[in-house]
């Protein structure tokens, strides 16, 4: 239970930053399986086996600007 | 096999969403460096230039790109640029190069870290063998002997590239790949091609009718691969690697095996395979007819390689072994008992089909292997080996396959636009097209927004809510060219400026394209519900010029008993829509845009009306329009929480009238417009329009336009679709309470929408807007209507387009400007910038104006309008109410064309009442469009005011009964700051 709890708690916000995702950026998540935070610029990615969510390094903000 | 791939991932091919069948063939050869001395390329070139005969090749086999080729005659040449520039994804050397020994050469690009593939082509085949069987040639990724083809470059690349990816594609979506086992160089540089461009035309011929043209390109990069082998170690590798997705393999009979050349090698391979799948398709190639008797008994294909009928026999064995060929129904004894030649095909005969045979095939995966030939891997994926075990009959399993064909079908129609069938349109669902030609900006943008929808599983996103656009169909617009030059109206009608003549001469019109009219009389035994004609014109493509309300929208109620009487009606209100190409009002839109109006083509959309039919009346229960950026936003909403007007019944209260309750989706409860019940009962709707059903039919006459009528809101208590939209007021204690429990005056608040979330519609706007937003990379409007009364309740989308915006980071501030210079001052401010040309006013007198006169007002600013613009001035344009609505008691009901000169418009309020500007109306969308400066004075604002009496001492060039047109001497200075929605007008000096 706890861990279903983990899972829906990610899909809502970001891992990084903890920014809340808008309904749009929860489908694009849901279906795309990755997603670049607009706050913190990194990207979220799940895989496919286990759900797991990892976090990896997307663009910099100084890169962004 | 689910956890190797996903299946929706490799199905779409559309937007950000997964690259689908563009992720399959990632690795390209784009760039080749040809080393070969001159002598060599004239060779190649004897027919003409390689470049261009690349070019030629591969236009004509349908292929979307051509390698780039560089050729140089020095290997230090070569070297050097492999090295310098970095590009190249594969060097093709021939035996002579300039300056260098090949195999030197060659090293030389290895020992430099240049981690490119590097050919040798050889032209002759005894200086080949030399220097095979005298030096180390392991240099070389690859040998291949010239042939006289230059098409054996296509092949090389080929070669590479399916090696490249095999492994990807194969893991991503289960690509398929035929084994070639040849050693020798003369044989496979032969058959490499010749094997290819046998699988490209077989694979290009299998790809699904009705899926659209983009769709097609990107299938075929999922056609099998050719994985070429040259030893046992080789192809048995390729085989125990990829052995679910070996469609079939081809090999010689002799080959090394063990470091060795065997002469039965061929024959080894062939029993090792069959211990693993009995059922491998194999073909053996021989040059002898020795072994062909051993090969036959062991159940495989043989071909002698001289066979002058090499090519048809290799065909024939595509057909029937590897699943090019029509599916042949067979029994367990080889009695053939149907044939399939198509998707379509296979679903019709598997219903009438033996079971025996059909268990006879699902349990040798024969199904799937011949659907993964056609690149259909989610369906071979469905269909895959089945045990009559798993099901409680053959009859269960024989319905399972059916039922996923169908479910397949229905679901790869979903989002695309496929050309009509009527055995396969779905009246709930689907959105076709009829004829030849473009579908203009409208449907295109509706089959994109359908896209979006399906693909990303929004359909039922909200519990006990479809969203979704209305079933309908696509009318293209080579059905209006045809229906012009066959009637011989076109010159016409770009000539006529009396639109009620050219209406009358195009329902006339006697000729219609016939095909076109067996598609529609189809539909409409499919269709019987309310249609709504709309037009999408070539021309309403242009994100800048989206057309709003330029042509005309019909409605019909499509109920006749006749079917003729129906198709009739659908008929006129065609030809209504293309009329309305040339009516006067679009001619003058389109005079001041870039384009012209015989470039205009127009398409026509015939959609389901979203909505009931409620004694007669036929409406949804409310319909609006939301943006994703509002222009004027109050505390604490921001711009780009967007704004949403919503309606009870049919659209065009919002997009004609502006009459309608305002709200922020992501504040719902936040109502502005109805914070006081003096407001509330002030602003809210009193009628809605509806569609009415009974009407009498008149050949010949077009009876649309009475069609659409206005209604009190109580009949809509009458009909039960208040109770989604109303609150009560309350004389007695001067209240408006939430409901209909009460008795009082109705009054249209949507408060049980927005308090109390008896329909999520904020939060369905919201995730719509964005979406919209994100798949277009531009702010959006969405026009929509929602039926309550169906299950699921039905959410229509009806229309999304761009909304332009624009944003200047130049601050401006205008409080150094003292208020006796300004004309105007405003905080409800659309534009951005300086205008500093403009010496006309054109502008409604307030001490004579009445809003009972402003019909009149609206025509004498049409006359002010027509002559400015001849006159190549635009102007100021200022009046009272709501300009531009349909409504002449709420403001000026002029069009767009009759005042499509003015530069900036004021809108003031009247004497007796304050109008809010109209966000949600077609003119406001062509104001934001044509960067038209709006100012709204109100008079219950402080910070705002226009100097009505400095306009009075102006010098009048001509007048009318309640219009004036002044000139000066010296230009207006209009400042505009769309960051803070704020402007002033300067006045001369």
């Amino acid at each position: 239970m706890p861990e279903k709890k983990e899972k829906q708690d990610y899909l809502q916000h970001c891992p990084s930053c903890g920014n809340s995702f808008t309904p749009w950026q929860k489908v694009l998540l849901k279906v795309d399986r990755e997603l670049i935070c607009k706050k913190c610029w990194k990207k979220i990615i799940l895989l496919p086996s286990g759900e797991k969510l990892s976090s990896d390094t997307g663009l910099t903000k100084k890169q962004n600007k | 096999m689910e956890d190797k791939f996903d299946l929706h991932f490799i199905e779409h091919g559309y937007g950000n969403r997964f690259q689908g069948f563009q992720n399959l063939m990632r690795q390209r050869i784009k760039e080749i460096l040809i080393v070969s001395s001159l002598y060599d390329l004239y060779i190649f070139e004897e027919d003409g230039k390689l470049y261009e005969l690349i070019r030629n090749e591969t236009r004509a086999l349908n292929l979307v790109h051509a390698p780039e080729i560089t050729r140089v005659s020095s290997g230090y040449d070569a070297l050097r640029i492999a090295k310098e520039e970095k590009r190249f994804d594969l060097i093709i050397t021939t035996m002579h190069i300039e300056d260098i020994d090949v195999i030197e050469f060659s090293q030389k690009i290895k020992d430099a870290g240049i981690n490119v593939p590097i050919v040798l082509l050889g032209y002759d085949n005894r200086e080949l063998q030399s220097i095979i069987h005298t030096k180390n040639v392991s240099v070389f990724d690859k040998i291949f002997i010239w042939l006289g083809d230059f098409r054996i470059i296509l092949a090389i690349i080929q070669y590479f590239e399916d090696k490249m990816n095999v492994d990807h594609d194969t893991r991503i979506a289960g690509v398929q790949s035929i084994i070639v086992v040849e050693d020798n160089i003369r044989y496979y540089s032969y058959f490499n091609y010749l094997i290819y461009l046998e699988i490209l035309k077989q694979t290009q011929r299998l790809i699904s009718e009705g899926i659209n043209l983009s769709h097609r390109h990107l299938r075929k990069r999922a056609r099998p691969k050719i994985l070429f082998c040259s030893s046992y170690e080789e192809a048995w590798d390729y085989y125990t690697k990829y052995e679910e997705n070996i469609l079939g393999i081809i090999a010689d009979i002799e080959f090394p095996m063990h470091g060795k050349l065997n002469n039965t090698a061929g024959l080894q391979l062939t029993k090792n395979i069959k211990k693993i799948n009995d059922e491998t398709p194999i073909l053996i190639l021989s040059q002898s007819e020795e072994y062909k008797s051993e090969v036959e008994k062991l159940g495989v294909s043989f071909v002698h390689k001289y066979d002058q009928l090499l090519i048809e026999k290799l065909r024939n064995f595509f057909n029937r072994y590897l699943s090019f060929g029509n599916f042949i129904f067979r029994t367990e004894d080889g009695i053939e008992v149907g044939q399939a030649r198509n998707l379509k095909e296979l679903e019709e005969k598997l219903a009438i089909v033996p079971a025996e045979s059909v268990k006879f095939h699902a349990e040798r995966n024969h199904f799937s292997n011949w659907l993964k030939a056609r690149t259909e891997f989610w369906l071979a994926h469905q269909l895959r080996p089945r045990k009559v075990s798993e099901f409680p009959s053959i009859e269960a399993l024989r319905r399972n396959l059916i039922e996923s064909l169908i479910e397949y079908r229905q679901q790869r129609s979903l989002g695309i636009i496929e050309v009509f069938d009527k055995s396969t349109f779905d009246p709930e669902k689907s959105f076709a097209r009829i004829g030849k030609g473009s579908i203009g900006g409208k449907a295109r943008g509706l089959g994109f927004v359908n896209t979006l929808i399906n693909n990303y599983d929004i359909q039922n996103y909200f519990d006990g809510v479809r969203i979704g656009i209305p079933a309908g169909i696509v009318i293209a617009s080579n059905v209006f060219d045809q229906f012009l030059e066959e009637n011989d109206l076109r010159n016409f009608a770009l000539e006529c400026d009396d639109d009620l003549e050219i209406t009358r001469r195009f329902v006339n019109a006697e000729k219609f394209p016939e095909d076109i009219i067996a598609d529609l009389i189809s539909f409409l035994e499919i269709v019987h519900e309310p249609l709504a004609v709309r037009s999408s014109s070539l021309l309403e493509d242009s994100q800048y010029h989206p057309f709003a309300g330029v042509y005309q929208t019909y409605m019909i109620p499509n109920n006749q008993s006749y079917p003729l009487l129906r198709l009739n009606e659908l008929l006129n209100a065609i030809k209504s829509v293309y009329a309305s190409t040339f009516y006067q009002n679009a001619k003058s839109y389109i005079k001041v845009t870039n384009f012209r109006s015989d470039e205009e083509k127009m398409a026509v959309i015939v959609q389901k009306i979203v909505g009931h039919n409620y004694s007669g009346r036929f409406y949804p229960d409310f319909s609006g329009v939301a943006k994703s950026y509002n222009f004027y936003p109050l505390a604490p909403q921001k711009a780009t929480d967007g704004i949403a007007l919503v309606a009870l019944g049919l659209g065009k209260t919002v997009v004609d009238i502006g009459v309608c309750t305002r709200f922020c989706p992501a504040f719902p409860t936040d109502l502005i417009q109805l914070s006081s019940v003096q407001d509330t009962l002030k602003e809210s709707q009193s009628k809605f329009y509806a569609l009415k059903m009974k009407v009498e039919s008149n050949f010949g006459k077009v009876t649309t336009d009475n069609l659409i009528q206005q209604f009190p809101i109580n009949s809509a208590e009458e009909d039960g679709t208040l109770k989604y939209s109303a609150s009560t007021y309350v004389p007695e204690s001067d209240a408006i309470y939430d409901g209909l429990s009460r008795l009082g005056p109705r009054v249209i608040t949507f408060s049980p929408i927005l308090k109390n979330n008896l329909f999520p519609l904020p939060k369905i706007l919201e995730l719509l807007l964005e979406m919209g937003s994100w798949g277009m990379g531009t702010p959006v409007e969405i026009e929509f209507a929602v039926n309550m009364k169906k299950e699921p309740k039905e959410f229509g989308f009806l229309q999304m387009r761009p909304l332009l915006t624009r944003f200047d980071s130049t601050q401006m501030n205008f409080s150094n400007i003292s208020d006796e210079k300004l004309l105007c001052k405003s905080n409800s401010v659309l534009g951005q910038g300086t205008i500093s040309d403009i010496t006309d006013i054109v502008y409604v007198d307030y001490d004579v104006f009445e809003r009972a006169r402003s019909r009149e007002a609206a025509a004498e600013i049409s006359i002010f309008n027509n002559q400015l613009i001849m006159e190549g001035r635009h102007y100021l344009l200022i009046g009272y109410g709501r300009w531009g609505s349909r409504d002449p008691w709420l403001g000026i009901p002029v069009v767009w064309s009759e005042i499509s000169g003015a530069k900036v418009i004021i809108e003031a309020n009247f004497k007796d009442i304050s109008v809010t500007p109209s966000q949600g109306t077609h003119f406001f969308q062509n104001l934001t469009s044509f960067m038209i400066g709006y100012f709204s004075v109100s008079n219950n604002n402080k910070n705002e005011f226009i100097d009505l009496e400095w306009l009075k001492t102006c010098k009048i060039v001509n007048k009318q009964k309640y219009v004036k047109h002044l000139r000066l001497e010296k230009p207006l200075i209009v400042k505009m700051n769309d960051r803070e929605n704020t402007g002033i007008i300067i006045k001369p000096e």
